[in-house]
């Protein structure tokens, strides 16, 4: 499904990513781990076209990643730190439109199972900047779950979720991995790690 | 016993002076002679621009075809620009206070008029002197003789002294003034359409109307004493937007500031009724580019608003630059329209959460600016009758705001060059390329059509 070959990244004479290679096929979750500043939110932005590495390839059902194709922005749904929104849709309005955007004629339910699943229902009609920083983390991992996907790209997804909601996004996890989703997710939590992940790359 | 103010300032203008290293002393006398060349530069311009304006008025005879009309018009959007003007200040402060001044000073018993006492007459200061030119400037427009010059120029100073000493006092009440703001807006784009489609009569005041000077100075003082009442709730809402003003002035580019008001109108009113989308793909895209329209009603009636200019142009300006007009308006009318492009096109993260090719993305939402383009154009030929300059005006319209929806992000880590005049970036020019010089370009055809 995701093969990476020998990315290297550095600023100026700093080398972020030093030849890192890794596949990640389908209903597979991989996970990358390391402290901060190890590189991992660099490797997944080079690995969805956010970003260009010195070297390396970064290959989609064995062709060249191309963040602009269209064939790829169907199959890959990432929640990384860069995500943006519409000033003037609101949150129930942003996932509908992302659902119909992905060509879901009839995206009522599952919008509705995935505010449910976020504990969003109480936000629906607010606008995304009123949103605070946890309640916008769950949002951005809303719009990756309405929507189809053959890949998921997801930064630090724990992040401000607390204890119920870590449990849940691990079993969320599980069930994209046993519908054949592959995953590649980089974490600080060894407990996501061990209840997601097939294998781990530990980066710095 | 607590510390006088006065006592505060020398207290703190001797530590920053013993404190301060050589090289931090050259960092401030940068900064000061970087500020007197800022004042000399744009405060020459503009004061440049007036006495020009006065020697030489702009194009046309020396007496106005349609004086009452050109009054009554020039008086209307004095009204509007004093509606924005409360708006705008209101939006900053007008007094504010940056972190390091709320956390050292504001906390402490000193006496709070006194601390935000000097920030408080530079403003009015400012506001007084901005007003009093652009009341003279507009005396040259109308081809005023002294006597008319002396009342719009005590006039003009006279209402924007007033508008800040009524926005203090507003702040002082966290009362955002929207009531009075909106009149002030709704009267001036009323006054300004009865000017374009009604005869009126010439405004011929006696010199003695001056007298209204002492409004303000009432107001002036009533605001002095609601400093003491400012909160730092609200003395610190307007440092955001001021910082990133800055940035924007600085660095040319205006989208930082329009997207921070943005961000705060939207947090404003946080919740909306959420409206069903339509369609799959690209439809579903424009289905949300509706319920955008809908939503931003404001942007409808600047929109229509807008409609007054080429009418009120016609009666005013040679027919030759009437198109001119319409080009400009037109392109300032539309810009809301495009906030979608705008925010597919800039955010790489959202096209690709969005799905589909770029080019389809960005057409999906250049067909709201391009319709309210032509629906705008179509509703001002009557003001002018066909040319075809005018065809220009919704072609122009749509390329602007596509350009500037589709330019690459300001490049702040390229070299800036150090000219005497300052720090210049060249990436200023690439992002001049995508907008302004556009329309200019157009202008140029229009003129020569």
């Amino acid at each position: 499904m995701l093969g990476v070959t020998g990315i290297t990244k550095q600023f100026n004479d700093v080398v972020i990513l030093d030849d890192v290679s890794f596949e990640v096929h389908s209903g597979q979750a991989l996970a990358l781990t390391g402290p901060n500043g190890s590189g991992k939110t660099t490797l997944l932005r080079c690995v969805v076209g956010a970003d260009i590495p010195d070297e390396g390839d970064v290959l989609l059902d064995g062709r060249p990643l191309v963040e602009s194709d269209p064939e790829v922005r169907a199959a890959m749904a990432c929640a990384l730190d860069d995500a943006d929104f519409f000033a003037e849709l609101s949150v129930v309005e942003h996932l509908e439109l992302l659902a119909r955007a992905h060509g879901i004629a009839d995206p009522g339910p599952v919008v509705s199972l995935v505010l449910s699943e976020l504990d969003l229902v109480g936000q629906r009609d607010q606008m995304p900047v009123t949103l605070s920083s946890g309640q916008r983390r769950r949002f951005t991992l809303g719009a990756c779950l309405v929507r189809p996907r053959k890949l998921l790209v997801l930064d630090e997804p724990e992040q401000r979720l607390d204890v119920a909601g870590r449990a849940w996004l691990a079993e969320r996890l599980r069930q994209e991995k046993a519908e054949g989703c592959a995953i590649l997710l980089a974490t600080h939590d060894p407990d996501l790690t061990d209840a997601v992940a097939d294998y781990t790359l530990e980066l710095g | 016993m607590t510390a006088t103010v006065r006592q505060i300032r020398a207290e703190i203008r001797t530590a920053r002076r013993n404190n301060r290293d050589a090289h931090a002393r050259r960092d401030r006398n940068d900064n000061l002679y970087m500020l007197l060349l800022g004042i000399l530069i744009y405060g020459g311009i503009l004061v440049q621009a007036v006495r020009r304006m006065i020697r030489t008025p702009p194009e046309g005879p020396a007496a106005l075809p349609n004086l009452p009309a050109a009054q009554w018009l020039v008086l209307g959007c004095a009204v509007l620009a004093l509606g924005l003007l409360m708006r705008g200040l209101l939006l900053f402060g007008p007094v504010v206070a940056g972190s390091p001044f709320q956390f050292w000073l504001l906390s402490t018993p000193l006496d709070r008029k006194g601390l935000l006492g000097r920030r408080f007459w530079w403003s009015a200061g400012l506001a007084t002197a901005f007003g009093a030119l652009f009341g003279l400037a507009l005396s040259a427009l109308l081809r005023a003789g002294s006597d008319g010059k002396v009342l719009t120029t005590v006039v003009g100073a006279t209402l924007t002294l007033t508008v800040f000493a009524v926005s203090v006092l507003l702040q002082a009440k966290a009362n955002e003034g929207r009531p009075l703001s909106n009149t002030l807006i709704v009267a001036g784009a009323l006054l300004a359409a009865a000017a374009a489609g009604l005869s009126v009569p010439t405004i011929d005041l006696p010199l003695v109307t001056v007298a209204i000077a002492v409004v303000p100075v009432v107001l002036v003082v009533q605001a002095l004493f609601a400093l003491g009442r400012l909160d730092r709730a609200a003395l610190a809402s307007g440092t955001e937007i001021l910082t990133t003003t800055r940035a924007a002035v600085t660095w040319l580019d205006i989208t930082m500031f329009s997207g921070i008001s943005a961000t705060r109108r939207w947090r404003r009113i946080g919740r909306v009724t959420s409206r069903p989308m339509r369609g799959t793909r690209y439809q579903a895209m424009l289905s949300a580019e509706l319920i955008r329209v809908l939503r931003n009603r404001r942007s409808l009636l600047v929109w229509l608003g807008l409609l007054i200019a080429p009418y009120a142009a016609a009666r005013v300006i040679p027919a030759l630059f009437v198109p001119l007009v319409e080009l400009v308006v037109c392109t300032i009318a539309v810009s809301p329209f495009a906030s979608g492009l705008r925010s597919a096109g800039r955010s790489p993260a959202l096209r690709r959460s969005l799905g589909g090719t770029d080019a389809l993305i960005r057409l999906a939402h250049v067909v709201l600016p391009a319709v309210m383009a032509l629906l705008w154009t179509a509703f001002a030929v009557p003001a002018t009758g066909f040319a075809w300059a005018v065809l220009l005006v919704p072609v122009g319209a749509v390329a602007y705001a596509y350009r500037r929806a589709t330019q690459p992000p300001m490049e702040y880590s390229g070299a800036a060059v150090d000219t005497p005049f300052g720090f210049f970036q060249p990436d200023v020019f690439r992002q001049m390329s995508r907008g302004p010089l556009l329309l200019l370009v157009l202008a140029a055809i229009q003129l020569n059509l």
